[in-house]
Parts: C-alpha cells; sequence; structure tokens
C-alpha cells in the first residue's frame, strides 16, 4: 500500500500482529515525537476563522505536519534497529503553549516474515 | 399623565437599546455559525452515504478466510471552531453548572469530518476495511481563560487492510 511504499517498504499498523505474516523479532518501542507552531499570520487567520465556527485548516494543517514528522522520527528509529514493521503504533497529544501542537507517536519495532 | 407616558416610552427604548445591544450581535453569530454548521453537516452526509461500503470497526480482527494482501495506516484530522454565540453561551453556562449542548454539535462536526477523512485516505488506498480504529481529541489553544474557545481538534486512525481478490 501507499503507505508501506513511503517508508520504504516499513509496515506500519496499529494491530498488535501483522496479518499473514509472522513476527520473528522483537526490537522494542520506537517513538518520535514533535512540537509545531505556526506562524503569527495563521494564527491570526484562524481567529478570524474562529468568528464563524468553520474548520480552522490553518490548525488542521499543523496537525497534519506534526504527525507526519513525529511519525517519521519512529521510523528513522525503527530503520535504525533493523525493523521492517512497526506496530501497536499510537498517537498521543497534547498542548503545552497557546497554538502549538504536540504529538507524540510510539510503538513497537518488529521484524516479520 | 404626558410625564408618566414619556417615562414608559423612556423605558422601553432604553431597554431596546440594551437589548439590542446585548442580544442584537448574539443573534447574528447564531445565525451565521448555524449558517455554515448546516451547511457542513450536509455535507457531511452527503459524503457519509458515499463511503457507506467501507467499513471500519474499533476491534482488531482481521477475516481469517481471506488473505491480506496489503496493511497501512490510515489516519484523518480536523480542526473545528465554534462562532461567538457558543462560546458566549457557553461561559454562561459554566457559571451555573451543568450540560453545554451548543458545544455537542461543533465536536459531532469534528468527530464525523475526522472519520470521513480516515475513509477517504483508506479509499485512496484501495483499502476494504479500516481495523482497529481509535479517535484522540484534544486542543491546541488550551482553555483556561475566562471564556471557553470551544477548538476541538480529533485525530482517527486505523489500519487499513486490503483483502486479496480471489
Amino acid at each position: 500500500m501507499e503507505t508501506s511504499q513511503i517508508t520504504g517498504k516499513l509496515i506500519l499498523t496499529n494491530i498488535d500482529r501483522v496479518p499473514g505474516k509472522e513476527i520473528v523479532e522483537h526490537y522494542g518501542l520506537v517513538a518520535g515525537s514533535t512540537i509545531r507552531a505556526k506562524h503569527v499570520g495563521k494564527d491570526i487567520m484562524a481567529s478570524i476563522k474562529n468568528f464563524f465556527g468553520g474548520e480552522l485548516t490553518g490548525y488542521t494543517e499543523l496537525l497534519n505536519e506534526s504527525r507526519v514528522e513525529a511519525t517519521e522520527r519512529m521510523i528513522v528509529q525503527a530503520k535504525k534497529r533493523g525493523a521492517n514493521a512497526v506496530i501497536n503504533i499510537r498517537f498521543s497529544t497534547s498542548s503545552i503553549a497557546q497554538g502549538a501542537a504536540e504529538i507524540y507517536v510510539y510503538g513497537t519495532a518488529v521484524k516479520v516474515e | 399623565m404626558e410625564d408618566t407616558l414619556g417615562l414608559i416610552i423612556g423605558i422601553v427604548f432604553s431597554i431596546g437599546a440594551v437589548l439590542l445591544v446585548t442580544v442584537g450581535p448574539l443573534y447574528f453569530w447564531y445565525k451565521v455559525g448555524k449558517h455554515f454548521e448546516n451547511k457542513h453537516f450536509a455535507d457531511i452526509i452527503e459524503r457519509e452515504k458515499k463511503m457507506i461500503n467501507i467499513a471500519f470497526t474499533p476491534s482488531d480482527t482481521v477475516d481469517p478466510e481471506r488473505q491480506v494482501e496489503a496493511i497501512g495506516m490510515v489516519t484523518g484530522q480536523v480542526v473545528i471552531g465554534s462562532d461567538p454565540f457558543k462560546r458566549k453561551i457557553a461561559s454562561l453556562v459554566n457559571l451555573v453548572g451543568g450540560r453545554i449542548s451548543v458545544f455537542e454539535a461543533p465536536l459531532d462536526r469534528a468527530r464525523r469530518e475526522a472519520i470521513l477523512r480516515m475513509k477517504e485516505h483508506a479509499l485512496n488506498l484501495k483499502a476494504d476495511e479500516v481495523v482497529n480504529f481509535r479517535m484522540e481529541t484534544m486542543s491546541i489553544c488550551g482553555g483556561k481563560s475566562a471564556e471557553p474557545l470551544g477548538i476541538v481538534e480529533v485525530i482517527a486512525y486505523g489500519t487499513a487492510i486490503r483483502y486479496a481478490k480471489s
């Protein structure tokens, strides 16, 4: 699938196994986190848009970017350990400062066959 | 007699002016917010009908009868704000406590939109179903100020499964 192509044949899943394959080795927990903020212009745009109660596109983008970056960091870690799949992936989010998003992605790096 | 009439007219006008300043803008924002909300809900319902075929489930069981061709993570995220009317009402309700029903609509919108985006992602990957579906709700702007910001952020994610065509 597309996801595994982007990540260089690394299988990502949030189930605790890889269907149709067998886990042969465990490499432990891998994690990636990122804190991102948008520039002031986007913040102002978001507060204006918040007057109409619609989608805040700037913040959706921010969330998307943070997720992608955190996942990439996790993938780099998993590859370093020689894994070809990351299972049991979880997303955890929190807010640290106003207009900033923190996303923490973690999972178990494994080798499947 | 004319004095009392003038007094009554004065009182009525001043009450009217106060109402116009306080309730007027609220009513305006209520209408504006309602308009965009209804538009979005109509759009959501339309898309939900289109994507009814993609099953998503919070359980992690994969059909053992069929062979799995590929799997991959799919996500959908959305940030939804709320209009000043909702925020004002919410801050008023906050004083007395109780159910803040004005914030139920934005939450519903955000959740359904996030699920739809996740399904769209799954559709792009030609997946048959999404298993182990999870949802995370949070807030970028912490709502510690007196007036709640009412910004909802939702990430919906799961594992897309594509079965081999037999």
